[in-house]
Parts: C-alpha cells; sequence; structure tokens
C-alpha cells in the first residue's frame, strides 16, 4: 500500500497556473496561430488589417463545415474520405432541385443534406454494420459521389442560381458573412454537444475503445452511424454554401478537402487514433491552416513550396501533440 | 568465483511522487531459482525493470553487479549484451514467422554472405538450442498455429539464444494449463541444472513453493527479506506480502437466498465460421438473489461463450432468458446494462477500458443517464459524486479518481472494471476469471466484495480456471464440457473430482 500521505500530497489538482494553461488543447495551438500571425504582421502589415482576416474567416466556411463532421467521425475512431466529394455531390444535387426542377430554396437544401446524409449512412452501414475498413469503404463512396456528381452535372457547372442566394451570399455583418454565422453555429453547437452531452461522451467513448464502450452498455454501432451521417450532413451543407457563395454548384469543387480536413483535425489537437480533442480546437485548426496560405500567399511564396510547407508544419503539428502528450505524463506520474 | 551471479545493492528507484523501490536488494546464486513475491504495486516491475535494463542506469541509484563486477546498463539491448535474460509477462512473438525467425530474430542473417539468410543453417542452429533446453517445438513450425503455451516457451527459447547467465521470467505461467505448466517447470530444472539462475516471479504460491530455493519478498518498494526455502511456507509468504496475516483468504459469508433473479432456458450458439457447429448447446439455469453460482470447466469449454452471449455481445440463435422472473430481450450490450446485468470480461485490456481516460470517466460510461441533467448534459459535480461512491467501495488505490487508468496496477485497473459494472446498479452480476493476473491481496479484497454483493441481494455468476478459489467462492456449480452442460453440484456435493470428472466428460457428435 502506498502511504496516506503519499496520496494525500498527490491529491492536489493535477495542473494549473500557467502550464497548465499551455497545455490545454486549444491554447497550444492558438501559440502557433498568433506567433505565425504576428511575423507575417511584421514582415507585411497589411496582414494585420481586419480586412484581411475577414476575408480570411470567410473563406474557411467551407473547410470548417465538413471539418467539424470528419473531427466527429475521427473522435469515433474512424475516419471519412467521401467528405469532399460528398459536398460536390450534394452541391450539384442542390443546383439541379434549385435550378432545373426550381423547387426553392428550402426543398432543395432539404433534398441536398439528405443526399450527403445518405452517403453518410452508406458509410456508416458498411463501416459499422459490415466491420468494412474505414479507410477504402470511404475511398470508394468518395469515387462513387466524383463519379455521380460528374455524371449528373454533365462535367458542367450549374448556373446560375436565383440572384438572392448570391444577394445573401453577399451580405457582410462584421464584413464577414451570413455563411460564416452559420458555420459558426453549427460548430459552437458541435462542441457543445461533444464536450457537455452524454452523445460526445459515448462519442469519445467508442473511440478510445471501442470492445470497452461495448463492454459499458454504449450501442457502438450506432455511435458509428450517427458520426459518419452527421459528417455526411455536413458535407451537403457545405456543398450547399458553397453553391450559394459562387451562385454556381461545380463538379469540380471540393477537391482534396477530405485531406485538408485531416489535416485540420491533426493540427487542431484531435488524436487520430480516436477518443479525445476538441471541436474548438479543430475550429483553430482550419483557420490556422488558411491564415498559413494566407501568410504564403502575402509573403509570395510560391504555390508548389505552399504544400511542401504545410507539409511540413502537419508532421510539426503532430510532433508537438507527442511531446506534450510526453509532458502531461510525466506531470501526473 | 564469486558466489552470486547477480546483485543488486542498495537500488533506490524514484518517480515523481513515488519511491517505487527503497534500498532494494536481491541476489541470486548460481543454479538456483529464486523467486520473486509482492503485491502489485509492491515494485517489482521496477525492479525488473532496472535489471533488465528498461531504466538507464543514471535514472536510479546503488549498484549492479554481475559476477562480482558493478555494471552499468543502458538499455534492454545492453543488458542483454551482458548476460541477463529477460521474458516479459505477456507474449508477444511475431504470429507471421516460424519459430527459427523468432528466436534469431535479433541475429538473422548469422554468418550469412551479403545478408542474405541461410535457413539450412538457422534451422539447424534453433534445433541445437531447443534440444540443448529440452524444448519441445519445431524450428520449421509456424508461430500462428502454436499454443499459448508453446508460445510461452518460445518467448523462453528466445530469451535463451544469447546464452544468458540469468533469466527473469515475470509471471510466465498466467495463460498456461496445467501441463504447460509442468512442461515449463521441466525446463526451467533443466536450465538450473546447467548452471543458469533464474528469477521466477509469480502470483500463485504454490508454484513458488514447488520450484524455488530461496525467495525475495518486496512490500510497499522494500524488502520485506529473502529468505532460504526452509524458512518459508504458505502463510509466511502472505504475512511477509501485506504485513499482516490473513486468516482466511477466502471471507465466509452468512449465505441468504432469495427468490430466483436469473434464469436462462436452452441457451444455443452457433459456431460464427463453422456450419452446424455450436459453441453453446442447451444451457440451462437459474441463480438465486444472493447466490454465487460457479461456471466450471476447462478453459474451451465454453464458459466465456455463455455469459458473453446472455450480455448481448455474442448472437445467439435460440434461448429465453428471465430477469426476476420477467423475460428480457437482449439485443446488445446496451439493452443488457439496461435491463440490470452487468459482466466484467476475462480481456481486461482488450474489453476493460479505455486507456486514455480517467478512472472517473471510465466508470461513469456505464450508466450516463445518471450524470446528466435531462438525461443528456453531463454534470461533472454529478459525475465525481456518483462514482466516488464506487471509487471508496472498491477501495481503489491511486492518486485520484482523475488519474488515468493506464498508470494503475492490474488489481486496481480490475477492480475500475468492476467498479464501472457496479455504477449500472445490476441484479446480475457476471464475472469472467475476476482475479486473473492480480496478486493475492487484492484477490483478496476482490472475494470480499463478491461476497458483499451477493449479501446485498445481488445474482453472481463466477467463472475461474482455478478451482480452490471457485470452491471457495460459490454456493452451487454448473459444469461445462464442450458447449453443454456436464454437471451440477450443490455447495456439498461441489468437491475437486466430481467438477473435474464433470469437466473432462465428452459427448457424442450430433
Amino acid at each position: 500500500m502506498q502511504s496516506e500521505a503519499n496520496i494525500i500530497k498527490a491529491n492536489r489538482p493535477r495542473r494549473g497556473g500557467i502550464k497548465g494553461l499551455l497545455l490545454s488543447p486549444e491554447v497550444s495551438i492558438l501559440i502557433p496561430l498568433i506567433v505565425l500571425s504576428v511575423i507575417t504582421g511584421i514582415i507585411n502589415p497589411k496582414f494585420l488589417s481586419w480586412g484581411n482576416f475577414s476575408v480570411i474567416l470567410r473563406y474557411s466556411t467551407f473547410i470548417g463545415v465538413v471539418a467539424i463532421g470528419q473531427a466527429v467521425v475521427i473522435m469515433s475512431g474512424e475516419i471519412d474520405l467521401s467528405v469532399g466529394a460528398n459536398a460536390c455531390f450534394s452541391g450539384i444535387i442542390f443546383g439541379v432541385c434549385a435550378i432545373t426542377y426550381d423547387l426553392g430554396f428550402i426543398p432543395s437544401a432539404l433534398i441536398a443534406m439528405l443526399a450527403g446524409g445518405l452517403i453518410g449512412f452508406i458509410n456508416g452501414y458498411l463501416v459499422a454494420s459490415f466491420g468494412l475498413v474505414n479507410f477504402i469503404t470511404t475511398l470508394a463512396t468518395m469515387f462513387l459521389c466524383h463519379g455521380l456528381a460528374i455524371t449528373i452535372s454533365g462535367g458542367e457547372p450549374i448556373a446560375p442560381l436565383p440572384d438572392a442566394y448570391f444577394d445573401f451570399a453577399l451580405l457582410r455583418p462584421l464584413n464577414l458573412s451570413w455563411l460564416f454565422f452559420i458555420m459558426l453555429g453549427i460548430l459552437i453547437i458541435t462542441e457543445i454537444v461533444m464536450r457537455f452531452t452524454t452523445i460526445g461522451r459515448k462519442v469519445k467513448a467508442t473511440g478510445g475503445n471501442k470492445e470497452a464502450a461495448l463492454m459499458g452498455g454504449i450501442n457502438i454501432k450506432r455511435v458509428k452511424w450517427g458520426a459518419y451521417i452527421f459528417s455526411g450532413v455536413l458535407a451537403g451543407i457545405c456543398g450547399i454554401l458553397y453553391a450559394v457563395e459562387l451562385s454556381a454548384a461545380s463538379p469540380e469543387s471540393g477537391i482534396g478537402l477530405e485531406f485538408r480536413t485531416i489535416t485540420a483535425c491533426a493540427v487542431g489537437g484531435i488524436s487520430l487514433m480516436g477518443g479525445e480533442g476538441s471541436i474548438l480546437g479543430v475550429g483553430i485548426g482550419f483557420v490556422l491552416l488558411m491564415v498559413l496560405a494566407n501568410c504564403l500567399q502575402l509573403l509570395k511564396v510560391e504555390s508548389n513550396w505552399q504544400l511542401v510547407i504545410i507539409g511540413a508544419i502537419l508532421i510539426g503539428a503532430v510532433l508537438f501533440d507527442l511531446a506534450k502528450k510526453r509532458v502531461q505524463a510525466k506531470s501526473e506520474q | 568465483m564469486n558466489e552470486y551471479i547477480l546483485e543488486a545493492i542498495n537500488i533506490t528507484k524514484k518517480f515523481p511522487g513515488v519511491v517505487a523501490n527503497d534500498k532494494v536488494n536481491l541476489s541470486a546464486k548460481r543454479g538456483e531459482v529464486l523467486g520473486l513475491i509482492g503485491e502489485n504495486g509492491a515494485g517489482k516491475s521496477t525492479l525488473l525493470g532496472v535489471l533488465n535494463g528498461i531504466y538507464h542506469h543514471s535514472t536510479y541509484d546503488g549498484e549492479l553487479k554481475i559476477e562480482g563486477k558493478t555494471i552499468k546498463p543502458t538499455s534492454t539491448h545492453d543488458a542483454m549484451n551482458l548476460g541477463i535474460g529477460f521474458v516479459p509477462q505477456e507474449i508477444n512473438v511475431l504470429q507471421s514467422l516460424s519459430v527459427a525467425e523468432n528466436i534469431n530474430m535479433a541475429n538473422l542473417k548469422g554468418d550469412g554472405k551479403v545478408g542474405i539468410v541461410n535457413f539450412n543453417k538457422l534451422y539447424a542452429k534453433t534445433k541445437k538450442l531447443l534440444d540443448d533446453n529440452h524444448i519441445d517445438l519445431d524450428p520449421k513450425a509456424d508461430v500462428r498455429k502454436l499454443s499459448i503455451g508453446q508460445q510461452q516457451m518460445l518467448m523462453i527459447a528466445r530469451a535463451l539464444v544469447t546464452d544468458p547467465k540469468i533469466l527473469i521470467l515475470d509471471e510466465p505461467t498466467t495463460s498456461l494449463s496445467n501441463k504447460d505448466v509442468e512442461n515449463l517447470f521441466a525446463v526451467i530444472r533443466e536450465l538450473k541444472k546447467k548452471g543458469t539462475s533464474i528469477i521466477f516471479v509469480t502470483h500463485k504460491l504454490a508454484e513458488i513453493l514447488e520450484l524455488t530455493d530461496r525467495l525475495c519478498i518486496l512490500r510497499d518498494g522494500k524488502n520485506v527479506g529473502l529468505y532460504e526455502r526452509k524458512n518459508y511456507d504458505e502463510d509466511k509468504i502472505i504475512e511477509g506480502m501485506i504485513g499482516r496475516k490473513i486468516t482466511t483468504m477466502y471471507p465466509k459469508r452468512d449465505v441468504k437466498l432469495g427468490k430466483e433473479a436469473f434464469r436462462v432456458e436452452n441457451l444455443n450458439v452457433d459456431h460464427p465460421y463453422v456450419m452446424n457447429k455450436h459453441l453453446v448447446k442447451d444451457i440451462s439455469f437459474s441463480v438465486k438473489k444472493g447466490e454465487v453460482l460457479g461456471l466450471a470447466g476447462l478453459v474451451g469449454a465454453g464458459r466465456s461463450e455463455v455469459v458473453t452471449t446472455l450480455f448481448g455481445v455474442i448472437k445467439k440463435r435460440s434461448g429465453k432468458i428471465y430477469i426476476d422472473g420477467k423475460e428480457v430481450k437482449i439485443k446488445n450490450s446496451s439493452d443488457a446494462i439496461k435491463k440490470g446485468m452487468a459482466l466484467v470480461t476475462e480481456d481486461r485490456k482488450k474489453y476493460g477500458l479505455i486507456f486514455i481516460w480517467s478512472i472517473l470517466k471510465n466508470i461513469s460510461i456505464s450508466n450516463l443517464k445518471s450524470i446528466s441533467k435531462l438525461k443528456f448534459f453531463v454534470s461533472t459535480k454529478m459525475e465525481e459524486h456518483r462514482v466516488k461512491k464506487q471509487f471508496d467501495y472498491l477501495k481503489i488505490k491511486a492518486q485520484s479518481m482523475k488519474t488515468k487508468v493506464d498508470s494503475l496496477s492490474g488489481g486496481n485497473q480490475q477492480k475500475v472494471v468492476l467498479g464501472r459494472s457496479l455504477n449500472a446498479s445490476p441484479k446480475v452480476v457476471m464475472l469472467d476469471e475476476p482475479t486473473k493476473g492480480i496478486d493475492v491481496g487484492s484477490k483478496a479484497e476482490i472475494y470480499h466484495l463478491i461476497n458483499q454483493l451477493a449479501g446485498e441481494g445481488v445474482a453472481v455468476v463466477m467463472i475461474s480456471s482455478e478451482l480452490p478459489e471457485l470452491m471457495a467462492m460459490c454456493d452451487r456449480f454448473v459444469v461445462l464440457a464442450e458447449g453443454r452442460i456436464a454437471g451440477e453440484f450443490s455447495g456439498k456435493e461441489g468437491t475437486e473430482t466430481n467438477i473435474m470428472n464433470a469437466a473432462v466428460k465428452t459427448f457424442k457428435k450430433i
């Protein structure tokens, strides 16, 4: 038996003060964001204006919506490669409904979200119920979505959407856009659900150790289905928002979004093994990615080199996460 | 020549906040089997880590000597080269390779030219090693097809390839059958004859008494003593380990049986891959409130399959389940918990815990409704309040409820698993090998808990491969063989002979 004194001494709060704050997942991502911004701001003062920053935030809307869904799937211990193509597919469905069939905004949007959700449902069904490998399954649905998007659209953008949509997208509250606020709303609600509710616990438990979650009485199939459907619906929403922003549904939208969202999750401190992470962190993660792209542009870095730098930063983020865990483990011992 | 092959002198190893080894001394003579025993958390693992080079020599105080010469191991590889062989507790062999490849992993090329493996030489070399040590394995055998016992032998052979002066075996018998244990002991005796020293770590007192020449007992990170064989027996060891006498290992209880709490009728489970084969066939039994029913049988008799099926994890073909006289439909584990069932599985690692989580979150997961407002928003206050009850009830030894479970000892991890089950206030608790791989002190605590649960009117179903444990704890026995009931005995009839005779029964093929 450990001596009583030892136990009592160790009973004090684990972490606190500045060290604890620095180790908290959100703050530790915020720091590189701030450092990056300050450096770029010094080199190019234009960067630090709200005008520039609001543009960044506005463009982060689309990666943001999808990254939130991706984050939930990753926390449940799976991965969703179909999100980008799904966003494209759902966007095309939205375009077809709104333009070809003239169904009006709300019915078109609902149908597009349903389409996105259906893809998520298929992913969930194959992965959770059949036990197929998530990577291959969602890779397959990615091709499926892309093929359908091109087939339905005939390879051409579907345009133009009714003017009213475009006018809505052009509104600039706080120099941002309503589309951005829709994304922000989804982010906040998801953060609350994942952090404070039983649903969040169940998702993270499933990602943490699905067998143990099963023994704890969690319906892990339902959790995985739910996560994939959620991710699918959000991809659908992304497709709609993007179409509204461009006033057109393009069969080329959403390309590469799956990997950019996974990057955002990794940078945002979500363990790719599942089981932990925060949506707020992912939010900071994708803004960081957008800021980085903007910085590189302002610093006139060639686009090929931008990719190299993003790759290096991703490795850096993962290494940083590892180092952080080591420090945490040490301070807990 | 120095009498001692290995000496560890005044080893002090500290972790932040804990002194894991406090001036520990240990010495092994040439050609002897030295037992090392102690409760979980007594500092055995730390000491083994020191001996085996897991900890760099600069991270602890004290001195290590081999044949009188001071050594300063910097890594496990280094310790190996210095003549210390180590066989870890968990079996970790490379399933996709052959026995010979596994054994010679570190030096596969041998003297082969340009880095190409000469398999003929490799097999011959391996065969010689195995024959010399009387280990019955085929060098060419596919490791995937070896039994657990054979894999354990393989691990020992692998440690012997460097011809160590001293071999450390960390709980080698945990997952072995009696026959495999006998084989293992024969090999150990053979090694001893050749002059190899062996440090044998175990929780099983009978093995210590049978095999060891001397014994080192640790408690709370300190030496209790180093004893010669004639100076220790079972009582002495237990007293040394826990610092007090356990008058009864298995606490008595007043059995107060209530109404029938749990009944299973004609449970049938198909084999998942083989057509027309069953895992479980026509099993029926019932348990009363306050009763502890023992499910006995050999490994593979279908005991675990019965309980996991009842819990809704494996799909059943047919069968009815009644709780408190009412039939319940259980499609998955979530239903089972809602209906008042709990299952503690044998495989603590895989099915037990979410290792990146704290004790708190691991326990609360089984009953999220009880800790949330509007059945949706988790309240940390309610969570801590509720889990505190289990934490205290089970006497989990940890810094706080927020400690991560991966830093706990096996016994305490098992208590967390139990806590998670009890947190859902079950009426029926099914325990599959609840004391596997945990130390005597924790075992006694778990027995006490089982009695306490039964005393509170819970129906308990217990599976154990340790017959003495099962016989002491249970009021009634159902013996399984080949997935069927091979015998049912009341407490008095449940003798070792009766149970074993039933367990080895064979049924005609259907």
